[in-house]
């Protein structure tokens, strides 16, 4: 049984509108558990979209969707929350970090917000820091850094609670090809420790480097 | 988590709390005056005799114009002689020396009024007594004088003290403490005229006041001739009086009446009050509204990161309600921290914040948080995508 399992997903923006998008149509994916899995496709094939449902961060129009062997089609939001703080890390193209806040804090976020304890916060967020090569950083300002640290400062957020999957969209996008390589090596050695990654891009080389490519074209898997 | 989102919009929480404390110093001065004015005004009387009426003789009508300046045995005479007048009330007014082993050691440079009253007069109202009691039929005979004080010489003295009164050389008496005015109580005054018909303008307030009415020191106070009244009286009406016939000879006002005019003054002043108070309200509201949008349009980015990370939208909603009720409470507590200080240098206003002013900032807090509540529902309606397709913060 795979981690996510999506079956005959259709997400359509603005429904009965003149404007009316079918941005995914009927799409079915099996994630398992330890892949590491890449999403192509060209700008508005619907990439972002079936990343964003199977992270649960967006709602699907019609289809089924389990995770980790919960359906979640009915599910609350709050519960749906519950899922992503305890077993989803999200990785963003321009990072989501808080600018103003310290490396350490920006790390501890999904901690403090799961009210976890002081000691326990410190200890995940050097295991994470230790993990990304980022230790040094610790007392930064997160706008203080640079592109290539704010990202793996993004993957030490996304991997600090020990999510089952981490959904990465356009990781590299706002990196250059050094950088962009050396995020690929971090995810490689993250799903190396057992960790499910989805990874959204449009860079053919680097898609080549997951253990399996998804093809999507206006709004359906075609490979 | 809510102490760094609190520290995160620092900015915008200082202005905040600097605007609830601006509107607050204006609307706790507003309480201020206004519970003042009632404790001072409607609060002095406890309690009245409904047949005792103020009377300020008209002196031509009643055909008194031939009496003599200051006759007021004379004008006394006429004014019993009018049909439905049961009897006159009498109260003296004589400064006197004071003191507490003798009236010989007095309180120096210090005008102490004695008011001496009979029957009538002290049935006629009963003031509002902080400790003890107001006097009554019995305390005019027996061994012992009681006493009753208010003002200043109140503070020096408690019940069961004994002091001497001098009313004038030679004629002392000692007497007994039974009862306290409270601070700030008005009580009659023979010599004010009257404005209108409201409690300020028949009573003052007690300064420096003490009142006795002993037969023994009521008849020596008489004698001497001491501090007879010379605007108005205090008149007993048989229960059959014609009022309508009696307002041809001068003005009659009761007490009853007085209260209540002055209950409708003061609720006119404390309309006016809360009218001005509410525009200040409306006018922070709107204040807060607009800084918290703001706010709430600078942190929706942050937000966004916490609910993709799993945060639920009614925590953020409880996170950023904390936030507020830290603003509204500092508020209040800043002003009124101002509000007695400006009470600490002014000695017209109130002496201190009284439970008038907790009780409308309290309410001020709970009107804040209903509509903080009402304007940031949205919150709960924010979707954790919102991140995905913003930019940087």
């Amino acid at each position: 049984m795979g981690i996510v399992e999506a079956k005959g997903i259709a997400k359509i923006y603005n429904e009965g509108k003149s404007s009316e998008v079918n941005a995914l149509c009927g799409v079915t994916v099996n994630i398992e558990e330890g892949e590491w899995v890449s999403i192509m496709g060209k700008s508005g094939s619907g990439k972002s979209t079936l990343l964003h449902i199977m992270g649960l961060v967006d709602k699907y129009t019609s289809g089924s969707l389990t995770f980790d062997g919960q359906c979640v089609d009915n599910l609350r939001q709050n519960k749906v929350a519950d899922i992503r703080m305890k077993k989803v890390g999200f990785v963003l193209q321009d990072f989501g970090l808080i600018w103003n806040m310290s490396v350490f804090d920006n790390i501890a976020t999904p901690l403090y917000l799961a009210k976890e304890k002081k000691g326990r916060v410190k200890e995940l967020v050097s295991k994470a820091a230790k993990e990304l090569e980022i230790e040094d950083l610790l007392k930064k300002k997160a706008k203080e850094l640079s592109g290539g640290q704010c990202q793996r400062v993004a993957i030490a957020r996304a991997i600090v609670t020990g999510p089952k999957i981490i959904f990465a969209d356009e990781p590299t996008g706002a990196l250059d090809e050094e950088n962009a390589k050396n995020i690929m090596g971090i995810f490689a050695k993250i799903k190396g420790n057992g960790t499910t990654v989805v990874m959204v891009t449009h860079d053919k080389e680097l898609s080549l480097m997951a253990d399996r490519e998804i093809v999507l074209s206006d709004g359906k898997v075609v490979r | 988590m809510w102490i760094k989102e609190y520290l995160a919009c620092i900015k915008n929480n200082l202005f905040i709390i600097v605007q609830i404390c601006l509107a607050l110093v204006l609307i706790n001065l507003q309480v201020g005056y206004t519970t003042k004015m009632v404790e001072r005004l409607v609060g002095s009387i406890e309690d009245s005799d409904k047949d005792t009426y103020f009377f300020q003789y008209a002196m031509a009508a009643s055909g008194m114009w031939d009496i003599e300046d200051h006759d007021y045995a004379a004008a006394c005479e006429k004014i019993k002689s009018l049909s439905g007048i049961e009897d006159i009330g009498e109260i003296f007014d004589v400064s006197v020396s004071v003191g507490v082993e003798s009236a010989k050691k007095a309180y120096e440079d210090e005008w102490i009024r004695l008011n001496v009253m009979d029957s009538i007069v002290t049935a006629a109202v009963t003031y509002r007594i902080e400790e003890g009691r107001w006097l009554t039929e019995d305390d005019r005979d027996g061994e012992e004088i009681h006493a009753v004080l208010g003002g200043e010489i109140a503070k020096r003295h408690k019940i069961g003290d004994r002091i001497f009164v001098e009313l004038e050389p030679g004629v002392s008496y000692e007497v007994k403490v039974i009862g306290i005015l409270s601070g700030g109580c008005r009580t009659i005054d023979l010599h004010c005229l009257m404005a209108s018909q409201n409690v300020d303008s028949f009573m003052q307030q007690a300064d420096n006041d003490i009142f006795v009415n002993h037969k023994r020191v009521f008849k020596a106070a008489k004698d001497s001739g001491f501090g007879y009244p010379n605007a108005h009286c205090i008149v007993k009406l048989q229960k059959d009086a014609d009022k309508e016939y009696l307002s041809d000879y001068g003005k009659l006002v009761s007490f009853e009446e007085m209260k209540q005019e002055t209950e409708k003054e003061l609720y006119d002043f404390t309309k006016k009050a809360i009218e001005e108070s509410i525009i200040w309200v409306i006018v922070i509201i709107f204040g807060i509204i607009a800084t918290s949008y703001l706010m709430g349009k600078k942190r929706r980015y942050v937000w966004g990161i916490y609910l993709l990370l799993g945060e639920k939208p009614g925590k953020l909603l409880k996170m950023h309600m904390i936030n507020n009720l830290i603003n509204y409470v500092t508020g209040v507590i800043l002003s009124l921290l101002i509000v007695h200080q400006i009470y600490l240098r002014d000695e017209m206003l109130p002496a201190g914040i009284s439970r008038y002013h907790i009780i409308v900032d309290a309410v001020f807090i709970l009107v804040m948080l209903i509509i903080s509540l009402l304007s940031n529902a949205y919150i709960m309606k924010l979707e954790p995508k919102e991140i995905l397709t913003q930019t940087k913060e």
